[in-house]
């Protein structure tokens, strides 16, 4: 499915979508992923971006002094949770590809009064050192990405051994889409 | 989701790049109404998955999953022979 379009021309795509995003014409809250108690641990302004795909630390089991990473954290709504679950002697980072979203992200954790590292970066490219994290969360990243084996290598490659991975994201029942589906530009950032 | 996998090839990317132990934590069908509900998904793209998709995919085009695994073991490093 990745190889109809070069890997900049999904990265361009993926930016335009979620830099023009409007958050406030949104969904009603009742389907969003999120328990209402995890949503409730965000400041409104973190909650008016928990729109994931599913809640990945609520399955992550995350604990005091943990090191995270959120692998495209967005706005960082995961990231804040992650930061309250693991706590001040823990450490969470954040990786996204658009300098909007790391600045939304630091600007939500500084609401929530938690301490996060928010890095400009590219998934399949992590400034972190080999075996640095105990857990990896990822909130439908995976399918946004052209590179999703370099880009799951380098999870595994951040992560110390028998560290955690939790990803959510959306998958196909069928292996292809129409064409015509696959190459509109909101299909791939949907 | 252009770039979405199917659930096996999902798992079978983790396994290649070095997880073990994988589960799948929570599975949630969605169809093309939830992705109307989407702020990234426009009319015109709904519309058009309404017309090119065949009717038994309209209820469930897929599903929305939650992955976990364990990063397996890395191999130890060769070790140099004692030097007699």
């Amino acid at each position: 499915m990745t190889d109809l379009l070069y890997k900049a021309e999904v990265q361009a795509m993926v930016r335009a979508i979620y830099r023009d995003v409007d958050r406030e014409h949104s969904r009603p809250r009742t389907v969003r992923p999120y328990d209402q108690d995890r949503l409730a641990r965000l400041p409104e302004q973190a909650a008016r971006w928990a729109y994931g795909t599913g809640d990945p630390g609520r399955h992550a089991e995350l604990r005091p002094g943990e090191t995270v990473l959120d692998l495209g954290c967005g706005a960082g709504p995961d990231l804040v949770l992650a930061a309250q679950d693991v706590g001040p002697a823990g450490h969470v980072v954040g990786v996204d590809l658009l300098p909007e979203m790391c600045a939304r992200a630091r600007d939500n954790a500084v609401a929530a009064g938690v301490d996060v590292t928010v890095a400009l970066a590219e998934v399949e490219a992590l400034p972190l050192r080999d075996a640095s994290v105990d857990v990896v969360l990822s909130n439908g990243v995976v399918s946004l990405s052209a590179r999703k084996a370099r880009l799951l290598h380098e999870a595994r490659r951040v992560l110390r051994d028998s560290g955690r991975v939790v990803l959510a994201d959306m998958t196909l029942d069928e292996e292809d889409l129409p064409t015509e589906v696959l190459l509109h530009p909101s299909a791939w950032a949907g | 989701m252009s770039g979405a996998l199917t659930e096996r090839a999902f798992v079978e990317n983790l396994s290649s790049a070095g997880f073990v132990d994988v589960r799948v934590r929570e599975r949630v069908p969605y169809g093309l109404d939830d992705l109307a509900a989407e702020p990234t998904f426009p009319a015109d793209l709904v519309a058009l998955m309404h017309r090119l998709l065949p009717p038994r995919l309209h209820a469930r085009v897929g599903v929305r999953i939650v992955l976990e695994a364990r990063a397996a073991q890395r191999p130890a490093p060769p070790t140099e022979p004692l030097s007699s």
